[in-house]
């Protein structure tokens, strides 16, 4: 038997998830509406939500644009090769923390989490001013070391929970067996630790693909652009008549992140709560 | 294959000193076993020995080689840990020869050893297994396995068969103890169970607060144990002591423990306790050397408190004189809980202690 208490504390449970659930679905959904309506139906607003002649031509006359194409592809290498570049800096450190006792270790470890709380705005001029004087303004380069940089902090304290899952035993059976520190760490660690280290990876590069601030401040040319600065282009240019395409092109823009999360939310979730929990 | 020598090795972390003094030489192909509580010691030596920890204090050699400054690696050494510690992202097969891909072997030699350790172990079956489809028995073989192929100096065990059920436990005792026997190497097999240590060394090594108490071969440490700790640590149901003074009566010795009753000592310890007349001592009897009978021509009358069927025998628990105690009986003679019983006592067996520094009186 459920009390009564119970089943109205499931109500109110429930009710706010609906809630949650609508405040981000909403939107989504009306997305998807725009997406679908021809051009003329664009001017119906949202009297007819469900349009009467759905269309898939917006999606495609967005996906022939090459420049559409240039920002995609300007998107993935960006985010990945941040991505990418942030757990190879991180693994180094991350493997430090697991493994060596020092001093200070904990109050390193707060620190780095400290940096994770600065916002991206607070330093964008100096940031902006740094890369100037480095010669790295207008290059993806430029872009990728800072997402290299801002995905630090919260990558070293992944990687630390992924390298804490690998027993130390199995460290010292391989020392045992004649393996020195850094031949460990490559035949035995770094494969035992993968599915947190592609969890932190993906993670990355979610984060790095919505990520709009930094590219839209460092780069200035169109054909250097990722997809989130140039969406604001079809934005930027709006009129009615391309609202349709913008909504296809921004539909287009978050489902890699989407499906990225779908597909790997177990992994994810589990990189994040890993420790957190003892099992 | 290598004999074994520690001198005066010992352990600090910080402040503490977790080994000291530890003086032993182990003969080539021997099989020692180190025993004691947890926190005595005998891991740290371990793995001190297997260079996992520094030394530091004292010398360690392998052979001839003073091996203090070499990693593990170098020591020609292989380890069974309690874990097991298999590469779970490697099958039977890879995780046996993975210490040989540094020994510049042909894939073809690498695979002969891998069989070959794998036949000796009764294991072949499992090669291409990975070790999380592997029982626990299964999984201690292929550590062994991993240890064998690489014919090491000295094979060192930490406590290897504490992860597995009783039944397996006795069976896997036997299977090293064999395989020792069949590839004959120094062994040093570490343990919190002594029943492990008696049935397995050649030579058992009791460990107490970070030092040796007593080294020697299973009866040696059994029948006479150099102090309380070794008395009462090695043998279940542990031996028996009993609070008392050492007393002249005649032209005999007696001990007097604390209710006034007076046990007679064998003439024989006469001169071996001379020095020790009226000083408190401690009476040490095994369960053995009591019995629930009338037999001698001096009993104890106790009441019994549990009894403990084991087949084989059972065992009785009562208090005397304030001590609890315990004595072995047949089973078809056993007396039930809460029954009064006379005890004989067998004297001969006896070992007085010295209460203020544990030490068993040499006789």
């Amino acid at each position: 038997m459920v009390s009564r208490g119970g089943i109205l504390a499931n109500v109110a449970t429930y009710a706010a998830a609906v809630l949650i659930a609508a405040f981000f679905l909403v939107p989504l959904t009306w997305l998807v509406s725009l997406a679908l309506r021809t051009p003329q139906e664009i001017f119906f607003g949202a009297s007819r939500f469900i349009p009467e002649n759905p269309t898939l031509d917006n999606f495609g006359q967005v996906l022939r644009d090459r420049g559409f194409l240039n920002y995609l592809w300007n998107a993935l290498k960006l985010s990945g090769l941040g991505a990418l570049g942030s757990v190879i800096v991180a693994a180094p450190a991350a493997y430090a923390f697991s493994r060596f006792d020092f001093r200070g270790r904990g109050v390193m470890m707060m620190a780095i989490l400290a940096v994770q709380m600065v916002s991206g705005l607070v330093i964008l001029i100096p940031l902006y001013r740094y890369m100037g004087w480095l010669g790295l303004l207008e290059t993806h380069v430029g872009v990728i070391a800072i997402y290299i940089a801002i995905g630090l902090p919260i990558t070293v304290w992944l990687l630390k929970t992924a390298f804490d899952g690998v027993p130390i035993v199995l460290e010292e059976a391989a020392a045992i067996d004649g393996y020195g520190h850094f031949e460990t760490f490559l035949r035995i660690t770094l494969p035992l630790a993968s599915p947190g280290m592609a969890s932190a990876l993906i993670l990355n590069m979610i984060l790095n693909w919505s990520q709009f601030l930094v590219p839209f401040i460092m780069l200035s040319r169109d054909a250097q652009w990722p997809i989130s600065v140039a969406i604001y282009n079809y934005a930027g240019s709006t009129t009615a008549s391309t609202t349709h395409l913008l909504a296809a092109a921004c539909l287009i823009t978050i489902l890699p992140a989407i499906l990225a999360f779908l597909l790997l939310q177990r992994a994810i979730v589990s990189a994040l709560t890993a420790g957190a929990i003892k099992g | 294959m290598a004999p074994v020598s520690l001198v005066s090795l010992g352990k600090a972390f910080g402040s503490i000193e977790a080994v000291r003094d530890i003086d032993l030489e182990i003969a080539d192909n021997e099989f020692v076993v180190l025993v004691g509580p947890s926190g005595c010691g005998k891991s740290t030596t371990l793995r001190m020995i297997a260079g996992l920890e520094t030394i530091s204090r004292g010398e360690l050699r392998i052979g001839e080689t003073v091996v203090n400054h070499l990693s593990p690696g170098e020591r020609d050494i292989a380890m069974v840990f309690q874990n097991y510690a298999l590469y779970p992202h490697m099958n039977v097969a890879q995780n046996i020869a993975f210490g040989l891909r540094h020994r510049n072997l042909s894939r073809a030699e690498i695979k002969a050893a891998v069989l070959d350790a794998a036949r000796l172990l009764d294991i072949e079956a499992l090669l291409d297994r990975r070790p999380k489809a592997l029982s626990g028995g299964q999984r201690q073989r292929v550590a062994m396995g991993r240890a064998i192929v690489r014919r090491p100096k000295v094979f060192l065990f930490d406590e290897p068969l504490s992860n597995l059920d009783a039944k397996l436990r006795a069976q896997m005792r036997i299977e090293i103890k064999r395989l020792h026997q069949r590839v004959p190497t120094t062994t040093i097999f570490v343990t919190h169970d002594q029943v492990e240590a008696m049935t397995m060394a050649d030579r058992v090594v009791v460990m107490n607060n970070g030092v040796i108490e007593q080294v020697g071969t299973p009866l040696d440490v059994y029948n006479k144990p150099a102090t309380r700790f070794v008395a009462e640590f090695i043998g279940s149901p542990s031996m028996n002591f009993f609070d008392g003074t050492l007393e002249a009566q005649g032209e005999d010795l007696v001990f007097r423990i604390g209710n006034g009753r007076a046990l007679p000592v064998p003439r024989a310890r006469g001169s071996a306790y001379s020095k020790h007349f009226g000083k408190r001592l401690t009476l040490g009897l095994r369960p053995e050397a009591l019995s629930v009978s009338d037999a001698s021509d001096f009993t104890i009358e106790v009441e019994t408190k549990v009894v403990e069927p084991l087949g084989v025998e059972t065992i009785v628990y009562f208090d005397l004189a304030g001590h609890p105690a315990s004595v072995r009986a047949a089973p078809n003679r056993a007396p039930r809980a809460g029954e009064t019983v006379p005890l004989s006592f067998d004297m001969t067996f006896m070992h007085l202690i010295d209460p203020e520094d544990g030490s068993v009186i040499p006789y």
